[in-house]
This record gives structure tokens, sequence and C-alpha cells, in this order.
């Protein structure tokens, strides 16, 4: 990381009328532009071969009751060393219309959309005007995230119809599937547009249960609501509430402790273990190649066994608390990981072994639902997914948390895009994350877990977080409010971006290859639909 | 005497293929536990299955028209009449007369149109897809296991199959042509897993409704329909099976009506099943299934298979 100086230069000169406040908050550099501008300076920090900045998160605050104004914030990375630029802009009064950046920018899409929803704010000039949390059974007027809104407040029930993209033609027919599934799926509705078997279009429907999450943080205080972000997705319990603590640190002025941060870098790997190895295996049942499937089952058990006996939870849950961690390991059970973890990884390279010469199996994943490096940079794609199509993003080496910082990750990085390739981020990624452990192991300091507040925050102060998950980059913008409070809290689990890229991926491939694609982005619904 | 002999054996052979069909269907899931370091369920439970599916009430939708209903009696009752016609435990089976191997693989095809039309008989999404995708397999499986069939029978100068299977079991130099005799055989294997839904061609043990070919046409049947469908499935796999052991190994088969004989012919078809039902459970543990698209390419394979044979047993009798 470097500090983002000539690129905020850059912008300060090509738009010297736009910008009306540049800024650093917690090291991140910010600036405040007239609504109308955003869209031009958006295209240019996107566009701009020197900046190429790739949307990372779109949100918006109301600040009511302090101040009748709503907020935007773009959060940009930068290609060249992966800084952070922020654009704000507000709307004060009673404007509720602000111009639409998806016509620059793919990846604002479903952000614009969210925020209408939740909001009632209006982006001008989006492409798609559809609701996309709200479905038609929400009441008129009914934007949760507003401040007037109760958090307790109970909708009833209207009769509305979701408009989707029709193909019409001579045989062409429509498919649709979900939002309740045979097997045991989160719910969501998939609709394909098919001529035969070959996919034509392919439309997701999400959002079918919407928890009102963000509502919730906001009712907590800031040092309350680790528990409620590690059930944003079940199995991303570490990822979540080290990213919430992360940024309730930065707000209370907390420098965890350095063997705290050791632990939280070997319980994230062990998240990341047993669920790049179950994804393994589920990836190759999709095939009907179940012996994979069963060994995997079989390692990854063995794994959230070991996490149970590590932590009391086999999902890792109550190991983050803000300010450290919750639970001592001493040096024989860090040992007894490193014991079990080289059985694993043995019993895992074996598998691999076979993987690689079943000549059926990579018959079925060469090739399949290849989503392409531009695909995935308009869509702004990250993670696994990322890392598959070339986008060579890792939070743990970009902005080092935890201990990443000494530990130093290798990033794994395939081009093709493929389902082969999404498999094999995935295999290389789990032996890079027992390396990491192993190195853990050897560095582990001694000292306290945790530490208490420093300060308090005031109300309106800010701290964004961000951690990769194994899913992908988890972000986190927690914003204090009056006396200890949340008053916003944006989570945004990497499933939200990459559920978009999956309509690209399938296009082009015949429906009974579909299943393999989506098991082979693995995204979460919860997590997307909070 | 002899005409209740030729009756008791009608009864046996029927009572042989309706007992013994679920449970090949649970040695094979068996076999695919065990390599998978499971216990697995144990090999009684399609039994079990199908009792529990008998006794429970049907849901039927109300798009279906008759169809639906009685297509799953003409599949039972066709798959049922082909086992019939087939020599089991005998070579020469009471009912051959009714018909040879032609009348057998389109008493099969009778089955299979009837279960395609019940998949688009409900209307839902699924059910056309799994059946278009069975009209593409079996379209292409049936030339193929004609011909495969038809190489054996011009070793025997008939189209009955019990005198193909008589014969071959009597004299040992029928097998005139060893090269001939296992291409034969291995595209009417092809065939057998293609037409019966296994791996690579179908997924018994899918619950990607998408993905699903047989299973994708039976989604929207329930309690005795279901059950029906199921058992039906089985036998037909039962039947392949006792083609395939019968027309190409057909050693020990009872060639008189003895009671020793059809004793030691009864234990042995048993044995050739169980063996047969084994190594397709570790096919289908050792492969990944075919994309969609790639199985007219072994469904093709397996015609060329079968034409090849048919042209070796020409060059090679000289």
């Amino acid at each position: 990381m470097s500090d983002a100086r000539p690129a905020i230069e850059q912008l300060q000169a090509a738009f010297t009328q736009a910008i009306t406040e540049v800024r650093s908050i917690h090291g991140v550099p910010m600036l405040r532009l007239h609504k109308q501008d955003v869209p031009t300076v958006v295209h240019f920090l996107h566009t701009n071969p020197s900046l190429r900045g790739s949307l990372s998160l779109l949100w918006a605050v109301d600040h009511r009751p302090r101040e009748a104004r709503y907020e935007l914030w773009y959060l940009f990375t930068l290609a060249e060393h992966k800084d952070w630029v922020l654009l704000v802009t507000d709307l004060r009064g009673n404007e509720r219309e602000f111009p639409s950046i998806t016509p620059a920018l793919h990846a604002a899409k479903w952000y614009e959309r969210e925020i209408r929803d939740l909001f009632g704010l209006i982006p001008i000039g989006h492409p798609d005007m559809r609701r996309l949390v709200r479905h038609e059974h929400w009441p008129k007027a009914s934007h949760p995230l507003k401040k007037d809104f109760p958090w307790d407040r109970v909708l009833e029930r209207v009769q509305g119809q979701y408009a989707f993209r029709k193909i019409q033609g001579e045989g062409v027919f429509e498919v649709p599937v979900g939002p309740i599934h045979a097997g045991i799926i989160e719910p969501g509705h998939f609709r394909f547009s098919v001529a035969g078997e070959p996919i034509m279009q392919l439309e997701l429907r999400h959002f079918w249960k919407h928890r009102g999450i963000e509502k919730l943080f906001e009712q907590q205080q800031l040092t309350a609501a680790v528990p409620l972000s590690e059930r944003v997705s079940g199995d991303t319990a570490v990822g979540h509430s080290l990213a919430y603590c992360q940024a309730v640190e930065t707000l209370l002025g907390m420098d965890v402790p350095r063997r705290a941060r050791y632990l939280r870098s070997l319980v994230l790997e062990l998240e990341r273990l047993h669920n790049h190895i179950g994804d393994v295996g589920a990836i190759c049942n999709d095939t009907a190649y179940a012996l994979a499937h069963a060994h995997c089952g079989r390692m990854k058990e063995q794994l959230m066994q070991l996490n149970d006996r590590l932590t009391g939870s086999r999902f890792l849950r109550g190991v983050n608390c803000v300010g450290g961690i919750a639970i001592d390991v001493t040096d024989g059970q860090v040992a007894q990981v490193v014991t079990e973890l080289d059985a694993i990884e043995q019993d895992f390279t074996a598998i691999e072994k076979i993987l690689f010469a079943n000549a059926s199996l990579t018959e079925r994943l060469e090739n399949t639902g290849i989503l392409t490096e531009r695909m995935a940079w308009d869509h702004a794609v990250i993670g696994v997914v990322g890392r598959s199509s070339g986008m060579d993003r890792d939070i743990r080496r970009d902005r080092p948390f935890a201990a990443y910082d000494e530990l130093q990750p290798k990033v794994v990085l395939y081009r093709y895009g493929d389902v082969r390739a999404r498999m094999r981020v995935r295999l290389d990624e789990v032996h890079e994350s027992i390396r990491l452990i192993r190195e853990i192991r050897r560095r582990l300091p001694r000292g306290p877990l945790r530490i208490q507040p420093m300060r308090k925050p005031q109300p309106g102060e800010w701290a964004i977080s961000a951690v990769e998950g194994w899913r992908g980059e988890i972000l986190y913008v927690v914003m204090a409010g009056e006396e200890g409070r949340i008053h916003r809290c944006k989570v945004r689990d990497p499933s939200f971006v990459n559920w978009p890229a999956i309509q690209w991926a399938a296009l082009g491939n015949i429906i009974p290859d579909f299943p393999l694609i989506n098991k082979s982005f693995n995204l979460s619904y919860a997590g997307n639909d909070l | 005497m002899q005409s209740v002999i030729q009756v008791l054996l009608v009864v046996v052979q029927l009572g042989l293929l309706l007992a013994l069909s679920p449970f090949v269907v649970g040695l094979i899931r068996k076999v695919k536990a065990r390599l998978q370091c499971r216990r697995g369920a144990g090999l009684f439970q399609p039994y079990a299955d199908l009792a529990k599916l008998f006794r429970k009430q049907p849901v039927i939708s109300s798009t279906t028209s008759w169809i639906f209903t009685a297509a799953p009696y003409i599949v039972f009752a066709s798959t049922v009449a082909a086992g019939m016609l087939m020599p089991v435990f005998v070579s020469r089976t009471p009912l051959n007369f009714a018909g040879n191997i032609i009348a057998l693989v389109y008493l099969l095809a009778l089955g299979t149109f009837f279960l395609i039309l019940a998949g688009l008989d409900a209307g839902s999404a699924f059910g056309g897809m799994g059946s278009s995708r069975e009209a593409i397999v079996a379209t292409l499986a049936e030339p193929a296991m004609m011909l495969s069939i038809l190489a054996i029978a011009l070793t025997a100068g008939s189209t009955n199959l019990s005198t193909i299977v008589h014969q071959s079991a009597l004299m040992e130099g029928v097998v005139v042509a060893p090269p001939a005799h296992l291409m034969a055989l291995a595209a009417l294997f092809i065939v057998t897993l293609a037409e019966t839904g296994r791996v690579p061609v179908d997924n018994p043990a899918t619950h990607l409704e998408l993905t699903m070919i047989h299973e994708a046409m039976l989604l929207e049947y329930s309690g005795r329909y279901l059950a029906l469908m199921e058992w039906a499935a089985g036998i037909k796999l039962l039947v392949f099976l006792t083609l395939i052991v019968n027309v190409f190994a057909p050693w020990g088969i009872a060639t008189s009506l003895t009671p020793s004989f059809i004793a030691v012919g009864i234990l042995v078809y048993l044995a050739k099943v169980a063996g047969l039902a084994v190594v397709i459970g570790v096919i289908e543990s050792m492969f990944a299934k075919l994309r969609l698209f790639r199985v007219p390419e072994l469904l093709g394979a397996a015609f060329i298979l079968s034409l090849l044979a048919l042209v070796f047993f020409y060059t090679l009798k000289g």
C-alpha cells in the first residue's frame, strides 16, 4: 500500500470546479463533490489509464435527526497499488434524486437499486429501475433504512409483479428455478431463457429474505454488535465479525495486541480451509463425481471438529471481540492444530492427484462458465471468482490486516475464468492457508489478548474496514451515533458484487452445466440479502 | 405335467424380476457408498422405500391429463412384459414364443415413450427438459442396442433370445469371433448405462433439477405412482443386466428343466447379476457425468462398436 496522493492531485487538477473539499480520514483520502459532477468524475476515475479505479462500495447515509441530509459515498480501489479513494456527495433538504453512475460503470448497478429501495433516493438515468431488495409485496414508501422508519414495523403485503426481461422467438422457453429448491439451498430465483439447452439469458431474482441486518445494527451499541455481524452469512462468521471489529476498533482508537492479531489470522485461515475444501468436494459432486465429494466432506468435518475443540464453535463463532480476541489457545493446542493440518494436507494432496488424473472430471470443468477478464473487470468481481479471472486482488496483501503484514500471504491467480480455474484457486489457497497457519505457529507472540477502548467517537465519525474472507473482500463501514450507538453500518459481503457476474458467466453454456457454474461461484444468499 | 412346469417357471421368473430388482438398486448404492467410505443404507432400503411410497397418498397436479395417471401402469407393465420374453435362469423361457429380441426392444421403447409423455404432461419446465433429453438418449441408444444384439443373433442364426442363449450355452464353438463378441458387449454395456440413467449419462443421486434426465420426468410423481415408476426403473435395470449376462456369458444357465439344473441356474444367475451390479457401482464412482452434449458422442461410439461387431462377424467368420 502506498499513498494515493498523486491520484488525488490528478483528480484535483482535472476537476478544480467540481471538488469542494479534500480530506483524509483514518488514512483514506476523501473528495467531496457536487452531485451533478459525480458521473463525470467517476467516469474519469474508472477509465483514466493511470488510475483505473474500480468501484468497491457505494452506500448512502441518512443523517437525520442531526441534519436533514443524505450522503452518498463512493469507494474506489485504484488499480496500481490498490489505494482507496472516497468520493462523497450530499442531498440536502428535500432532494431525493441523484445522477446515476451506472451508465458509466456497470459495477454500480445493484448498489444504486439497493439505495433506491432502502432509502427512497432515486438514481436518475439508471437503466434498470426495477426493484431489487424491496420486492413487489412491500407497500408503497417503505424504505427501511430511512431514519423515520421504525425498526420493528411489520409491513402489510400488497400485490405486485416483477417484470422479468423477456426473450421471445420460436423455440425460446423460459425455465424458472427456485426460490424453493429440491436440495438444501438458500432461496434464490433463477430465470433462464433457453433455446433447446443453450442459455440465451439468465436473470437472477434474489433478496427473498430481507432480515433488516443494517437496520438492526443501528439499534446496537458499537461494542455489542459482534454477534449480529457473525450472523450476516453463517459460513463466514470470522470474516464478518473481524471486519466489524476492525471498523469499531478504529473508531474507539484501539490498537489490537499482536497476539490477538495472530490468533485472528489463525481463525480466519481455519474458516477459509473448511469452506474451500467443502467447495472443492461440492464442485465434484455436481459432476456426479461423488468420490471426491465424500472425501472432501470427511476432511471438512475433521476441520470443523478441530474448530470446535479449539474455540468451542464449529463455525468459529464468538471468537472475535471488539479490542482483540475472546478466547486464548495454548501453544500445545496450536501445535496440535498444525499436526492435524499436516495429516489433512496429506490426504488433500492425494485427492488433488486423483482429481487432476480424472479426465472425465477435467472435461466437465474446463471451458465451463467462463467469466472473461474483461467481464470480471467491468463488474468489479472480487475474491476467489475474481482471482480465477485474472483480478489480482487480495486484501491480505493489498491492505494487510490482522497479522498479514508479517505473514505475507502469496496470492493465487488464474486467468482462464472457467470452473476449473475457480477450483484451482481453491486448491492452491488451501495449501497456502495451511502454510500460513504453520507460519503463525512459528511466530505466535505472547502478550495480552484484548484491550479496552481508548476514546469515545464523535457522532458522525466513521471508519471503513476490509477483510479478505474465504469468498473474498468483506467491507464494513461503521458510523458512530449518539452515546456509543451505531448510526449506520454498511455491510458488504463479496456475494453482493459477484452475483450479477454469474449471469454473464452462464451465457452460451447449456442448462445442465449451470448448477456446476453456480457451485464454482458458491455465493452466499444471506450475505447478499441483508 | 410339462405345462404345469411351464406355468411354474413363468411364475418364478416373474417373481424373481419383481423381487430382485430393488435389491440390485440397493446393491449398486451400497457399493458406491462403500467406495466413498460411507456405510450407506442397508441393502434392503429400496424395498422399504417402495413399501412406504405405496402407502402414501399420491398428489396429482390439476393440470395433468389421463396420461399422467396411466403412464406408471403402462411403464411398469411394458417393462415387466419385456422381462418375461427373456431367458433369465432357464435358457428356454416359456414365453419366448410371444416375441423375439425386436419385441423386447420395442416393449422397452413403449415404456420410455409413455415416460416421456408423462414428463411433458404435468407442464413443468423440468419435466419438459427431462423428456426432451430422454428422447435424445433413447433415440440414439436404440440402434446401438439393436445392432449389438443382432451381431450375436447372427452367430446363433435366430433373433429369438431363447435360441440365442440356448445355443451359446450349449455349444462351445458358438463364439466364432471373440473380438466381435467383445465389441457387441461393450456397446450393450454403454447402452445399459444410458437407458437405465446411470453415470456417466445421468446421475440417479442428484437433487439438481437442471441436470436431471430420468429423475426430471418423475419430479411430479408421488405415492404409488412414483413407487411404480421407481420399481419399473429397477426392473428395467435388471432386464438389461440379465440381457448382458445371459447373451454374453450364458454359462451355467439351466439348459434343461431338471431341478438340479434349475437350482444351479438360479444361483449362477444371481451371482452374475450381483457381479455386474458391483461393476456398475464401481464405474459410477470412477467417472464424472458427461456433459449433456457429449452423451450423443458416447452413444455414437456404442453404435460404431456394434456396427464393427457385425462387420467383424462376417469378415472373421471367413
